[in-house]
């Protein structure tokens, strides 16, 4: 065994190290956990009015909006809006609520545009048969092309959770002690970076295989028919 | 708290736009185009590396696009700041090691779009450089490379936009760069909400643009592509 790794797996099972660190992943996780779900929200949301409320200029408006200014500015600006500019206007949420509300949106103007990419590839057909079956628009919209745009997309989906989890180190900004967090006060307390950073490297790696054997999981699954979602019409 | 919540553009303007701030945007553009001048050329080199299977080149780089593409962007900065910089040289400097993280990690991105763009390249491109009797090492170099990258532009666009914003990271080693600058104002003002709104608007005006862009250059190459589709069967009869 190199010395290296040796010293490395001596690092770990120090109590108090392994404490602070799986705190911390802890953290990670649900903060990874709760805003993966409101993306998700947020992201269905805006493409439901993209695609069926465009004809009203307003919503279609406020929509691309939301999308190009949460796509164009860095997120920790936004993690700073959410955790000093809802304080300033009296507002006073933890600064782990903060973290989800600016990741959950951030990342929901990608999951919008993602899906809508998605969206376009359906054939008409698919709306007019669902139309021609006494469906209203929004029965349409959540069983017939909804399912189907997500089916198309769920690569792309998983890639945008992924980022999701490792743009959640940006919390530490605003004093969440998440995985990074923890990793990074570890290395300046015991002026140890390099045994701190290599073990939180490879925690997120670790996360971040998860995350997409999920998702490679659950295509397997779609695929299989498995789990009842409509199947693609001619194939991706 | 509610009473402070008043905009204070007047007395605040040239405290925004004081040079501290512009200093800021010089240090996130000159970053930004140092990074994109190192790691667009990796980048091709390493993307070349992995999608040609070459035994053992194409693994490490294959290895080292995936580790680094898992990792968090700010973890990778202070792990070369702290961790690898100190035992390279005696004095460490912040920029240096800003510059080198962030050139690093965004070779993988660009490694990956340029694989993207030489897988799809296939068909009556390469026919018709293998009757023309080129080498392997022309077709690589003179077809295949100059369109896979005309074609992953929209693609490298979209990571550069992605790119400006991360800079806003390299404040954690120490480099002042636009939010920072915005950080250091705020610590002297305390009227952060303005100072919030003044910085996302450059950043929304710089980033914008080059989203206009892109997407200009994404529907001119589907236009193209379909035009090419429906000539296709004249070709072929």
């Amino acid at each position: 065994m190199p010395p290296f790794l040796s010293h490395l797996i001596q690092f770990i099972q120090q109590p108090e190290v392994t404490h602070n660190i799986l705190s911390g992943l802890s953290v990670t996780v649900k903060i990874t956990a709760l805003s993966t779900l409101l993306a998700a929200f947020v992201g269905v949301i805006t493409v439901f009015i993209r695609t069926q409320l465009g004809h009203i200029s307003l919503f279609s408006w406020l929509s691309r909006a939301y999308v190009s200014l949460f796509r164009n500015t860095p997120l920790l600006l936004h993690l700073y809006l959410f955790y000093r500019g809802l304080q300033s206007l009296g507002i006073n949420l933890t600064e782990e609520t903060c973290g989800v509300l600016a990741l959950g949106l951030y990342t929901g103007a990608y999951v919008s545009e993602i899906l809508r990419s998605g969206f376009l590839a359906i054939p008409r057909t698919q709306w007019d048969s669902g139309q021609a079956l006494g469906m209203s628009a929004i029965q349409v919209f959540f069983w017939v092309t909804l399912p189907q745009a997500i089916r198309y997309c769920l690569p792309a989906l998983g890639n945008q959770s992924i980022n999701l989890m490792k743009n959640s180190s940006l919390v530490a900004f605003i004093t969440v002690e998440d995985l990074f967090f923890t990793v990074y006060r570890g290395a300046v307390n015991d002026f140890r970076p390099v045994e701190y950073f290599i073990v939180g490297a490879s925690l997120y790696i670790t996360l971040s295989l998860l995350i997409g054997a999920i998702v490679h999981g659950l295509d397997y699954c779609l695929e299989r028919r498995w789990l009842r979602f409509p199947k693609l019409v001619g194939g991706i | 708290m509610t009473s402070a919540f008043v905009f204070h553009w007047p007395s605040h303007w040239e405290d925004a736009w004081s040079p501290l701030l512009l200093q800021g945007f010089g240090t996130t553009l000159v970053m930004s185009v140092l990074i994109l001048l190192l790691s667009i050329p990796m980048g091709t080199v390493l993307g070349l590396l992995r999608s040609e299977k070459i035994p053992v080149l194409s693994w490490l780089a294959a290895a080292y696009i995936e580790v680094l593409r898992s990792i968090p962007l700010i973890l990778f900065l202070v792990l070369i700041h702290y961790g690898v910089m100190p035992k390279l040289t005696p004095e460490p400097n912040f920029f240096i090691s800003a510059l080198l993280a962030f050139a690093l990690f965004e070779t993988a991105y660009f490694a990956e779009i340029v694989r993207g763009g030489l897988r799809g390249i296939r068909g009556t491109e390469m026919d018709a450089a293998v009757s023309l009797g080129l080498t392997y090492t022309q077709r690589l170099l003179l077809i295949r490379l100059p369109l896979a990258l005309s074609r992953s532009v929209p693609a490298l666009l979209g990571q550069v936009i992605s790119l400006i914003k991360d800079t806003s990271l390299a404040s954690i080693v120490g480099v002042i760069e636009l939010t920072r600058a915005g950080e250091i104002i705020y610590e002297r003002t305390y009227h952060d909400f303005e100072l919030l709104v003044v910085i996302g608007v450059i950043y929304f005006s710089l980033c914008a643009c080059l989203s206009k862009l892109a997407e200009s250059l994404e529907s001119r190459e589907h236009q193209n592509s379909s035009e090419g589709q429906k000539l296709k069967p004249i070709f072929e009869t």
